[in-house]
């Protein structure tokens, strides 16, 4: 089982599991309303979770037989973090409670994914890979680390001396990275692409490394997925 | 006709007084008011329990002052202390649209097997800027004037 990392749900309806079948869906604890019944058939919060509390009880509430409903015409608004500081802040802690999640609803094993986003579903992960292991590995295969990957190759063969693997290696980091930050091109307005580019790679960058460490916690090796957010 | 469900709106807080209080003020403003709206106090070192009282005159308002830390704590304080036979959670930095409470309720009366119903989360928007616009903006214009915030 898999939870979203963040809830980016745009079209009304039961969150069903035919749809959303190897994730499950949550909704943010900023505007969430519960049946006293469901609440009172799988008991409390878990105070273990200081963040992504939201995530774990909609699964559990699913997971007991209730349906999760989507009404985006229930809105709030949300004030937003403004300093930059607050930003990074909230991303590591999005990376970092997902570990703890992941152990509570699964066995232990071996598990590659990849991503591929989906504008009307949120996030979707598919299985590319599944054992069961003796430890919890979990890694997310997505054009954010497989840039970081090709760059570590690139510099690795440069140090070396092998000129021609590293300036492969050097041009598939380039290719990867401009596929990766597709969305924040605008090529009228240089300044506007830096920070476009800034924020998408700080945001993830967080996220992967509150990931690692909140993994290193709970005893799992953990690569998360990064999050393209749309414009 | 369906039997109608009570609502509680549990709001959890902690040192934000002045933002709890537009959270507030919008619940005053719903097109179905909350039958009762319960405000849990995570251990507030500023006015938040006097703007909460503030509020008890256009409310069914209940302070609850939850000195142990922690947002999950907390929201299970809110939860034990709330009555409703639907408990609706808004943070203290959102506000709610006028019809937030009467489209939360709808899904609720049609299906009774609906445990959970969610809604959309909506950023405020400086302007006609999205929230990366305002970083640019605010960014540049710290470039261009050297300052700091």
């Amino acid at each position: 089982m898999i939870i979203q990392i963040l809830s980016n749900l745009i079209e009304e309806g039961y969150l069903k599991r035919e749809r959303y079948s190897l994730i499950s869906p949550f909704f943010a604890g900023a505007n969430v309303a519960f049946r006293r019944e469901a609440l009172n058939q799988v008991g409390a919060y878990d105070e273990k979770c200081n963040s992504g509390e939201d995530q774990d009880i909609c699964f559990r509430i699913a997971n007991a037989g209730w349906e999760l409903y989507f009404e985006p015409k229930a809105a709030v608004r949300h004030k937003n973090r403004m300093a930059l500081r607050a930003f990074i802040r909230q991303w590591f802690n999005y990376g970092f409670h997902h570990p703890y999640l992941f152990i509570k609803h699964n066995y232990k094993g071996l598990r590659i994914y990849r991503t591929s986003s989906r504008r009307e579903e949120g996030l979707l992960y598919k299985n590319l890979f599944s054992m069961r292991f003796p430890f919890s590995i979990l890694v997310f295969l997505t054009p954010f680390l497989a840039m970081h990957l090709l760059l570590v190759l690139a510099v690795l063969f440069a140090a070396i001396g092998l000129s021609i693997p590293a300036i492969v290696f050097g041009a598939l980091t380039v290719a990867v990275a401009l596929f990766y930050f597709r969305l924040d091109m605008n090529w009228r307005s240089p300044w506007q692409t830096l920070v476009f580019v800034f924020l998408r790679y700080t945001a993830n960058l967080a996220l992967i490394a509150g990931g690692f460490l909140g993994g290193a916690k709970v005893r799992l090796l953990y690569i998360g997925a990064t999050f393209d957010y749309r414009r | 006709m369906e039997k109608k469900l009570s609502i509680s709106v549990a709001v959890i807080t902690f040192n934000r007084a002045e933002w709890l209080k537009d959270a507030l003020s919008s619940l005053t403003r719903q097109t179905r008011l909350p039958d009762e709206v319960v405000v849990v106090d995570n251990g507030s070192k500023d006015h938040t329990k006097d703007v909460v009282l503030s509020f008890s005159d256009r409310l069914n308002i209940k302070y609850v002052y939850e000195p142990v830390r922690g947002i999950p704590h907390a929201r299970n304080t809110a939860i034990k202390n709330a009555t409703g036979d639907i408990i609706a959670s808004i943070d203290d930095d959102c506000v709610a649209d006028e019809n937030w409470l009467k489209q939360m309720e709808i899904p609720f009366i049609k299906d009774p097997h609906i445990g959970v119903v969610g809604g959309n989360v909506t950023y405020f928007r400086v302007g006609e800027g999205s929230v990366e616009e305002f970083y640019i903006k605010n960014m540049s214009s710290r470039l261009r004037t050297g300052k700091r915030e």
